[in-house]
């Protein structure tokens, strides 16, 4: 299976900027960890099983999942939970898409975010981390991986940033929003650490959101369904762009890349001219930006296509991607091996045929750089024929 | 024939609180004859802070004129904020107060009131729709909005007496969400901005319209009509899609809600223009808003707030949906006085 570029005859490369993989023994993080912190997250709750033998972000009679949070054809064939077998990924999914490249967004890390000890928060982030570009990283060269840290001590997120930055596979930073907006001063250590390595920071949705007294919420109240929040949880990854853009978070780092992960793209269109035109309302209101609202979007911002909103009619399909700049921000992504895996081939058909392969690949490559094509050593800006 | 302009959302407010006092017990004059109430009516004016600006502008007087041609919504603006006050049964004695004084000061032949009720106590609040409903001077019915979401059954009791009475429900922001204890958070966390907190204020409408689907509010109230002003309204194809596909996958977890959450949308959402200078470029995106969408959507001014005009809106949307707008905004202040659904759906 392929996928066809806007010619509509050779195949294009397929990076999919969403795919999780999960440890399948959650043991084989013992040996990442000092003896102390092992002591310390077995006796703690950090270690129990759970339905997928990892602690996960939600507590378990919040917003439960109605039926699994994973497709139940993703389950390795030996065993484990979905996601923890990196041939079984590659079989059931890069394989029969002609991916080239996954960008593992690991999912352990989300329950982190409601870490209230900063101190084991980072140790527990760092095993991870370690684990993951020991195991994955060279069991295939269609893996790459987003490190992932957290703001709880920005200053050592830092500094695992420059250490583990330059790892081969290694093409971006995953990172976990608490209270604090993303465009907080306090996040700048991490965001400094990623200009410097060149690597662009990714935010997901860690499945805490409005969960927890110190997690970010969508706006209102408490929804009551799993439905209902899944509803507007996106709204939670519009916040945190304002956030950044109203506070001057991009003319502090002009080089600053964002990847938002499973927010959504379709409310773009709307955030982009309110932005604008209560910007240009009252400049003041702001001191630290220069330029339009939405030119900053358009910049620092790529956006990933899962999950693609499901239209009735091709008038409101074609009207979903008129958002302005979208061609340059619009990223792939599955969510392998999750509920709502979006199937590659029927999204890419989806997509409009001038933006085909600035979705597929073109704009991975120009924000993550050509390391995003590990597969193909030295990848061309184009005309790269076929997958695996 | 001249075009008739209708407004679904210009605000009204006081000048001097003293001058509510005529309509409260003389022991709740005493309570709110204080320098800290009295004094606050400025800032309470002062509705959302676009700036932390020191200096407020007082806001002009509203004083009705009847005009031919011409509809008003009313809105007693500073009811709104009771959503951030901590006594909530002073709160109430307010409201009433608030809402005595606005029919008698500013209701004329072409203005009617949306009555602002209590949050915080639905059984009070139903009481109060029906003793004021026969007045022919109320048109809708105002929530300001807390935390707990409007699909719930909490709101069961205003619902019903709104539902008796024909009368729509509106709601609008007070612009202390997200900053009061007992107002609404907004999406995220703590935000560094006013201008922030404006951009964002649409995600309380967003969620609110999800509470009501998921929650099966319509079921419940075949005929209830609630309009969110003040939002704008470009975000609602982007909900309308997602909620039915979170009820696609999750429909079995919802067994109450019998219809993609969209179809509830077209048949009793209705939402506002303002700010109508957020739309621009509408051939990029107007094409997700087909008939059935655009029926639910009325002109509101936001005056004296915002100064949007039918002619800004003629400017920006054209004139054809500029019109339709105007025609919507006179079929939701006329729910009142339909006995039948013609008037409230569109199909």
């Amino acid at each position: 299976m392929s996928i066809e570029s806007e010619s509509g005859v050779a195949a294009m490369p397929l990076i999919d900027c969403d795919v999780h993989p999960l440890i399948r023994d959650i043991n084989a993080l013992g040996p990442y960890l000092s003896t102390r912190w092992r002591d310390y997250f077995e006796l703690g709750s950090a270690w129990r099983a759970s339905d997928n033998s990892v602690i996960f972000a939600r507590a378990r009679d919040r917003y439960n999942h109605p039926n699994a949070t994973y497709r139940l054809d993703s389950l390795p064939t030996n065993g484990g939970p979905a996601g923890s077998d990196p041939e079984f990924a590659i079989s059931d999914h890069l394989a029969p898409f002609g991916i080239t490249t996954a960008l593992l967004l690991p999912q352990e890390h989300y329950g982190v975010a409601r870490f209230g000890n900063p101190l084991a928060a980072a140790a527990y982030e760092r095993a991870n981390n370690e684990y993951l570009i020991d195991t994955w990283l060279p069991h295939d060269d269609r893996f790459t991986l987003a490190i992932t840290v957290s703001g709880h001590d920005p200053q050592s997120a830092a500094a695992d940033i420059r250490r583990l930055g330059s790892t081969p596979g290694v093409v971006g930073i995953q990172l976990l929003i608490m209270r604090d907006m993303a465009g907080s001063d306090r996040f700048d250590p991490i965001y400094e650490a990623a200009c410097e390595m060149e690597l662009p920071i990714i935010i997901h949705q860690n499945g805490g959101e409005g969960c927890y007294t110190y997690s970010q919420l969508p706006a209102g109240g408490a929804p009551r369904s799993y439905g209902e929040r899944h509803s507007v949880l996106t709204q939670v990854g519009a916040a945190n762009i304002t956030d950044m853009i109203v506070s001057g978070t991009f003319e502090r780092f002009p080089q600053l890349q964002i990847v938002m992960v499973e927010w959504g793209f379709t409310w773009l269109s709307w955030l982009m001219s309110r932005l604008d035109y209560l910007w240009s309302c009252n400049p003041s209101a702001t001191p630290y930006i220069k330029h339009r609202p939405s030119e900053y979007i358009a910049k620092h911002f790529t956006f990933t296509t899962q999950p693609l909103d499901e239209t009735t009619t091709s008038v409101e399909l074609a009207a979903m991607f008129k958002v302005p700049h979208l061609q340059d921000m619009l990223l792939f992504s599955s969510d392998y091996p999750h509920y709502d895996t979006d199937n590659p081939q029927t999204i890419m058909n989806k997509i409009p045929r001038a933006m085909r392969e600035q979705v597929a690949y073109r704009n991975a490559l120009r924000v993550f750089g050509p390391k995003i094509m590990r597969s193909q050593n030295s990848a061309p800006a184009a005309g790269i024929g076929g997958g695996h | 024939m001249t075009e008739i302009i209708v407004d679904c959302g210009r605000h009204a407010g006081i000048k001097r609180y003293q001058d509510l006092f005529q309509y409260m017990p003389h022991s709740w004059q005493k309570h709110f004859d204080r320098y800290e109430w009295l004094g606050s009516v400025e800032l309470a004016s002062n509705h959302i802070r676009v700036t932390d600006k020191l200096r407020h502008e007082p806001v002009p007087a509203y004083v009705p004129t009847p005009q031919p041609g011409q509809r008003e919504l009313i809105i007693p603006y500073q009811g709104l904020t009771v959503n951030g006050w901590a006594d909530r049964v002073g709160a109430k004695i307010y409201l009433d107060a608030l809402n005595c004084y606005a029919e008698e000061n500013w209701i004329c032949a072409t203005s009617t009131l949306a009555l602002v009720v209590s949050p915080h106590d639905p059984a009070w609040s139903a009481k109060l729709i029906r003793s004021r409903a026969a007045t022919g001077t109320v048109s809708a019915v105002c929530i300001p909005l807390i935390p707990e979401m409007l699909g719930t059954r909490y709101w069961d009791p205003i619902y019903e007496a709104c539902v008796e009475h024909n009368l729509p429900v509106i709601t609008h922001f007070s612009g202390v969400e997200g900053s009061y204890v007992g107002a609404p958070s907004l999406s995220g966390g703590v935000h560094q901005s006013p201008l922030s907190r404006l951009v964002l204020m649409p995600h309380l409408a967003e969620s609110n319209i999800a509470s009501l689907m998921f929650e099966g509010a319509f079921y419940r109230f075949p005929t209830l009509q609630i309009l969110f002003a003040g939002f704008g309204f470009k975000w609602l194809p982007s909900l309308m899609r997602r909620m039915d596909q979170e009820w696609r996958n999750f429909r079995s977890d919802v067994p109450w809600v019998k219809d993609p959450p969209s179809t509830k949308v077209l048949n009793n959402v209705w939402l506002s223009s303002y700010p109508i200078g957020e739309v621009l470029d509408p051939q990029s995106w107007d094409s997700e808003f087909d008939a059935r969408l655009r029926q639910r959507i009325v002109f509101n001014s936001h005056a004296p707030f915002g100064h949007d005009t039918p002619a800004l809106l003629s400017e920006k949307l054209g004139p054809e949906w500029s019109s339709l707008l105007m025609r919507n905004g006179a079929r939701f202040l006329d729910l009142k006085n339909t006995e039948g659904a013609d008037a409230r759906n569109y199909h």
